[in-house]
């Protein structure tokens, strides 16, 4: 059976995450006021967040992962700041422990009895947002395909690697699928690695997750974000399904203008749940 | 590999309801006093991580944080990440039931249905009491140095799983995370979201464990008082092995690893395991007794495994201190064994002595006395060899010699084997090296060629874009030339009508010095105007005659020829200012139907044009979509490949530590046997004569 490899430190796997900064992120994404660098910087982060929160343990962040954040817009490269700056893998207790800075963020929250209270909750940030230049996925992809090749000949035996794409899906540096598709035949002892995408649009179209066929998708873009995404594994269906989100036996792991944090809930580390049959 | 039905989740279940994940509840458990709203944790203190933010300890099923409230009692507060169907009812058994025992490794809890508002949604939360433990691998690594405690949690542990065997409870996931020992040797048991109480049979289990504490055969059916057993052995083995033996902590795990002594790979393969191996042949008879029960469970028990049988007693070995790191102590022979002492002949067997005596000393003394035939002598001399070569043949040390030079040829040549299995191994590792190349290799030249397939493809069709782009353009010049030439063709025609029409408003009577008469003869024969006539035609000798307008020649009475060419000068003149004053363009009506021709045919040409283009961009989609499916097909092709030859390599790599580990083995082996074998070298014939003779060995 694939992707059952155990998440071990003495086993760990790997996360590439690429985050578009060109300079179409600029613009607001569909229905809402935030600009899409806003949403993809704030997804990005949550998303190191939830990594960090899933692999902590009784004496700190575990490095069950190494963790790369890579930006493609007026050049490709590590798209950390502050003291992780310039690099790529990072062991995930130093990104735990590192992030640029720590955030007050105020919001309205319900008070569970019908009215709103304000609260401020601390965000940690490692990823500012950022637009400018042409949006060179091809060369990105091309990037995360070389870490995940070294990573996979260092560690044949682990969990696939997981590749996270959050873009707008203008690639300016030619067909994506090509680059998208060598990814992915990187493989493990446990499985070929896995490639998702997050297509943040600023068509003001009905979000949708890990759907298995491209007809309801509103445009060509997200169409091919759509054909390079990896089908999601069985057991992380099983937990989609588990929340509330319908993903069929041809489910990929794409995600149009709707939250992706999930799949970092969908992996398994330590005890394992009954399966899906 | 394992995988386990389920019975509490299939595809026709209504979807579950999504729980907050673990950071979702970091951030709202910032505002304790918003988040527990109405609960007994309302503003309470929430231990904080370097960054400020709440610090959790995460499962897979779940985030535990710290509280303190304010009387100063601190809970663990459980926060569930997923859904667990009936989970309330299953916390209300498990309290019921565990509050009729009383017992140290419960933890208290109480189970609360609103118990964290999250975003605006009440979830379940489990309050219990804060154990001040430490996880069973932390505690290990802590105790290493002190084989007692060891021993002491080892039989703690025992004991602890028989009670819970007694109370019918099966705690479901027992493994480190979940065993925390206190600082006076306590074993505490958490997470109970997988117990099994005896109200809950007939249900099915909500988790299977962890993979490196279950049977592969573990499955959700399996729950009831019986499911920790499989656990049980494995925690309890690694307990007893580490105070027998701490160094075996560091020589049979990985740093970090998420295990004790054994994992899933041990369970799934026990035969090819080098932990359990080493186990089963560990020096401690008890320890090796313990390890071999364990192995007769994996082999023939694994599905049903017996309740753990511990050993009576454990008796604690020396603390780990002087131990050599792993990757050090694999690189050192264990021991350098001193060669077995020689062996030498021991034991005379007294008849045969006295029988071989006799003989001998008949020979010397009975020759030269002539008291025995030279044949008898010869005879006496025959049965003693054939006499003492028979003892020898039989005797303990002969035969001991010939077994061990036996066992030494067989050991050298299982030795031999075993390295040419080594070599073996090492040429197909080769060979999959290079296929791997030559597959990269095979597969980058497939990628280019596709790449260049497309391209040529793709010249080809934009070659024949361009090419219906050139001939419309052509056309359209070609149109708009027409156009122009017509237009032109219409201005000449203009022009001379303009001419004609001027020539034709003048007279002849302007022709200065003609007369009335010769005025009315030209104008008999037509000629009234400039207009009328074209030029003169000369004959020698005769009057210039007159060439008219339709060609037709004719002299005028009364018109000579000096006259004739003053009026064609006239008429020249008249021509020349009527040219002069021609209009130079067409007007806008008589350009009109020409611009109207053109434009339609434009028009026309436009619609090619477009289908040219839109034909264009189909074209330039349906060949990136061949492309892409043709890649497509590729990467799997390569993925296909890369994934056997993955496998390949780890069964190879599996294969080829093994063979390594046998050549280890078997090289120990034969020089001991040879060594052995070596210490019979006093063990000979002659010897064998003096020693029946003197006696000495
Ligand atoms: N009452 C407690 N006191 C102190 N620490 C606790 C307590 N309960 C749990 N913990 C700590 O929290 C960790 C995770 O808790 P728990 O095992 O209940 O979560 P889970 O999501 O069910 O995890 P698992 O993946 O192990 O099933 C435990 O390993 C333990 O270290």
């Amino acid at each position: 059976m694939t992707y059952s490899a155990e998440i071990s430190r003495a086993n760990p796997s790997c996360f590439v995450f690429l985050v578009d900064q060109s300079a179409s992120m600029n613009d607001p994404i569909g229905g809402g006021g935030q600009r899409k660098a806003e949403v993809v910087a704030d997804a990005i982060n949550r998303l190191l967040a939830e990594l960090s929160v899933k692999c902590a343990k009784e004496e700190g962040v575990r490095d069950y992962f190494h963790v790369a954040v890579l930006g493609y817009g007026h050049t490709v490269g590590s798209a950390f700041t502050g003291p992780l700056a310039g690099r790529d893998l990072v062991p995930l207790s130093q990104v735990a422990d590192q992030p640029a800075r720590v955030e007050k963020r105020v919001k309205k929250v319900p008070d569970g009895a019908g009215g709103l209270v304000e609260t401020t909750t601390s965000f940690p940030v490692w990823v500012d947002p950022v637009a400018n230049g042409a949006t060179p996925m091809c060369h990105a992809l091309a990037r995360a395909d070389a870490l995940v090749g070294d990573w996979v000949a260092r560690h044949p035996d682990c969990f696939p690697p997981i590749v996270l794409n959050l873009t707008d899906g203008e690639s300016t540096d030619g067909d994506p699928a090509t680059a998208a598709w060598a990814v992915q035949t990187h493989v493990t002892a446990d499985g070929a690695a896995l490639l998702f995408n997050l297509h943040v649009s600023a068509a003001n179209a009905v979000p949708v997750t890990f759907p298995d066929t491209d007809v309801a998708l509103p445009d060509p873009y997200a169409r091919t974000l759509f054909g390079m995404s990896s089908l999601l594994p069985q057991h992380m269906r099983f937990y989609a399904l588990q929340q509330g989100v319908p993903a069929g036996d041809m489910a990929r792991g794409f995600v149009y203008n709707a939250d992706i944090t999930s799949v970092v809930q969908f992996l398994d580390i330590g005890t394992r749940a009954t399966e899906l049959r | 590999m394992t995988t386990s039905p389920s019975f509490t989740w299939t595809s026709d279940d209504e979807p579950g309801r999504a729980f907050p994940s673990g950071a979702t509840y970091v951030d709202a458990l910032q505002d304790t006093a918003l988040c527990f709203r109405g609960t007994d944790l309302a503003g309470a203190d929430v231990q904080l991580d370097a960054l400020g933010r709440p610090r959790v300890i995460s499962g897979n099923f779940a985030g535990v944080f710290s509280l303190t409230v304010a009387d100063g009692t601190r809970y663990a507060v459980k926060c569930f990440t997923r859904e667990v169907r009936e989970q309330a009812a299953r916390y209300r058994a498990i309290g019921e039931h565990l509050a009729t025992l009383d017992d140290d490794w419960i933890v208290g809890f109480d189970y609360v249905d609103q118990g964290v508002l999250v975003e605006g949604a009440w979830y379940p939360v489990l309050r219990m009491e804060w154990v001040e433990g430490i996880g069973l691998i932390r505690w290990i690594e802590r105790n290493l140095d002190d084989p007692a405690a060891l021993a002491r949690v080892a039989e703690r542990f025992a004991d602890l799983m028989g009670r819970l065997a007694a109370a019918g409870v099966g705690h479901g996931d027992l493994q480190h995370g979940n065993i925390l020992v206190t600082d006076d040797g306590v074993v505490k048991l958490v997470d109970y979201d997988g117990m099994y109480v005896p109200a809950l049979a007939g249900m099915a289990a909500t988790e299977t464990g962890h993979r490196n504490y279950q049977s592969p055969d573990r499955t959700a059916a399996d729950f009831g008082p019986e499911v920790d057993r499989f656990s049980a052995w494995v925690v309890y083995l690694s307990l007893v092995a580490l105070a027998v033996d701490p160094a075996l902590w560091k020589q049979l795990r990985d740093e970090d690893a998420e295990h004790l002594l054994l994992a899933e790979p041990d369970f799934t393969d026990p035969a090819g395991s080098f932990p359990l191996a080493t186990l089963t042949s560990h020096p401690d008879p008890g320890l090796r007794a313990l390890a071999r029960r364990f192995e007769d469970v994996l082999l023939t028990e694994r599905a049903q495994p017996p309740p753990l049988r511990p050993l009576d007693t454990v008796s604690p070995g020396a603390p780990a201190g002087t131990v050599l790191p792993s990757w050090l102590a694999d690189r050192l022979e264990p021991h350098m064994p001193a060669p077995p002492p020689l062996v030498r002949f021991a034991e005379r067997p007294a008849t045969r002595t006295l029988a071989s005596w006799s003989l001998m000393a008949l020979v010397p003394l009975g020759v030269p006395l002539g008291l025995v035939g030279e044949v008898v002598a010869a005879v006496d001399a025959a049965v003693v060899v054939a006499w003492t070569t028979a003892a020898y043949e039989v005797s303990a040390e002969r035969r001991g010699a010939r077994a061990a030079r036996a066992e030494g040829r067989r050991l050298r040549a299982a030795r031999d084997a075993a390295a040419a299995r080594v070599a073996l191994l090492e040429e197909e590792g080769r060979r999959l090296a290079e296929m791997a190349e030559a597959l990269k290799e095979e597969q980058d030249d497939k990628r280019r060629n596709l790449q260049h397939w497309h391209n040529t493809r793709l010249a080809a069709h934009r070659q024949s874009v361009k090419e219906r782009l050139d001939r419309i353009e052509r056309d359209r010049r070609a149109a708009l030339a027409r156009a122009h030439a017509e237009e032109q063709r219409l201005l000449a025609l203009r022009q001379k009508q303009y001419v004609r029409a001027e020539l034709a408003k003048s007279s002849v009577a302007e022709v200065e010095g003609l007369e009335p008469a010769q005025v009315a003869n030209l104008a008999a024969v037509g000629i009234r105007t400039a207009a009328d006539f074209v030029g003169l035609r000369h004959e020698p000798d005769r009057r210039a005659m007159f060439v008219l307008t339709n060609g037709s020649q004719m002299r005028v009475r009364g018109v000579f020829t000096a006259e004739a060419v003053r009026i064609d000068q006239w008429r020249e003149r008249a021509t020349v200012a009527a040219n002069r004053a021609r209009p130079t363009y067409l007007t806008a009506a008589d350009r009109r139907p020409f611009r109207e021709r053109f434009e339609a045919e434009s028009a026309a040409l436009d619609v090619q044009r477009e289908q040219v283009m839109e034909d264009a961009k189909k074209g330039d989609r349906d060949l990136l979509e061949t492309l892409r499916v043709e890649q497509s097909l590729l990467a799997d092709e390569r993925k296909a490949g890369n994934t056997s030859l993955t496998r390949a390599r780890a069964t190879h790599d599996r294969e080829a530590a093994a063979a390594a580990r046998a050549l280890a083995d078997a090289h120990r082996a034969a020089s001991d046997a040879t060594a052995r074998a070596d210490s019979f070298h006093l063990v000979n014939y002659l010897r064998y004569l003096r020693f029946t003779i003197t006696g000495k060995g």
